[in-house]
């Protein structure tokens, strides 16, 4: 399964990357992100699925979003400094590939043409984000 | 994105510094719009960045339900850059605007030689969208 993340780079490129990332697992029902939180890492699901869920004004937790492989999550606030906007829980069995955000920046600042490549994926899944909210009804 | 620090006050320029700005003006064209005018129509296809230097734009449906605005400084069709696509929305003066246009191609140029030039281009892009993704979940109609 190929991140989207790594969509662009070489096997040179990809090595250098997969150096600062880890995997973890998770099991049904585990919180990957909480709301509120500070991290700005960026996460690729490598497989299994994932439910996005955020609470409402009145209290309610309302799932917006189900996630699977090959998804990308946390391109916005690895753009902007913010904290998480939403829970994150696994609805089956998941491994994911995290890209702490202190170990690639510090990587991406020493190589621009590898930065570019990550830019240009990260811009590639904002793109699509904005083109699915979209509403020109 | 913060890795780089802005240096110019255009937002596709950000990243750059003045040399390489500069550089990258030679170019642009500059075009003037009259309030009301349609710079481009759903279903065009987009070949060209732009960029706000005076006035204001609107992304607006084929109903007219206006879905986006484009401030002073702010770029438009970077959208186009990412994914080709032909135009989902028209885009208007709202204002009279003035703006200046970069051909994706000639963009393709400016960055091919530069790789610290490309990223920091990309990054700006990477800030644009997120902005425009911010505002639609805040968009009022």
């Amino acid at each position: 399964m190929e991140h989207p993340l790594l969509h662009h780079l070489n096997q040179e490129e990809i090595a250098k990357i997969e150096a600062i990332s880890k995997v973890v697992n998770y099991e049904a029902g585990d919180l990957l992100i909480r709301t509120g939180d500070r991290s700005r890492d960026l996460i690729c699901i490598d497989s299994g699925s994932v439910a996005v869920m955020i609470q409402t004004s009145d209290g309610q937790v309302k799932q917006v979003s189900e996630l699977g492989s090959g998804s990308l999550i946390g391109e916005m606030n690895f753009v902007i400094p913010s904290r998480r906007t939403a829970d994150v829980v696994a609805v089956t069995p998941t491994r994911i590939t995290v890209f702490p955000y202190l170990g690639l920046t510090e990587l991406l600042k020493s190589h621009p043409a590898l930065a570019t490549k990550i830019f240009k994926a990260v811009n590639e899944a904002l793109a699509a984000k904005y083109l699915n909210m979209l509403d020109l009804s | 994105m913060n890795i780089y620090i802005r240096s110019q006050d255009r937002d596709l320029c950000k990243y750059l510094d003045d040399r390489a700005q500069s550089d990258l003006n030679r170019f642009a064209r500059e075009i003037e719009y009259p309030i009301g005018a349609i710079i481009s129509k759903q279903g065009d296809k987009i070949t060209s960045f732009m960029v706000v230097i005076e006035g204001e734009l609107a992304l607006a449906s084929e109903s007219g339900k206006i879905v986006g605005r484009v401030y002073t400084g702010e770029m438009v069709n970077e959208l186009h850059y990412i994914k080709d696509h032909l135009a989902l929305c028209d885009i208007r003066a709202i204002r009279p605007s003035r703006v200046a246009v970069i051909a994706f191609i000639d963009m393709d140029r400016f960055v091919s030689k530069d790789p610290e030039r490309a990223a920091r281009i990309q990054a700006a892009i990477n800030d644009s969208l997120c902005l425009k993704n911010i505002r639609l979940t805040h968009w009022e109609d």
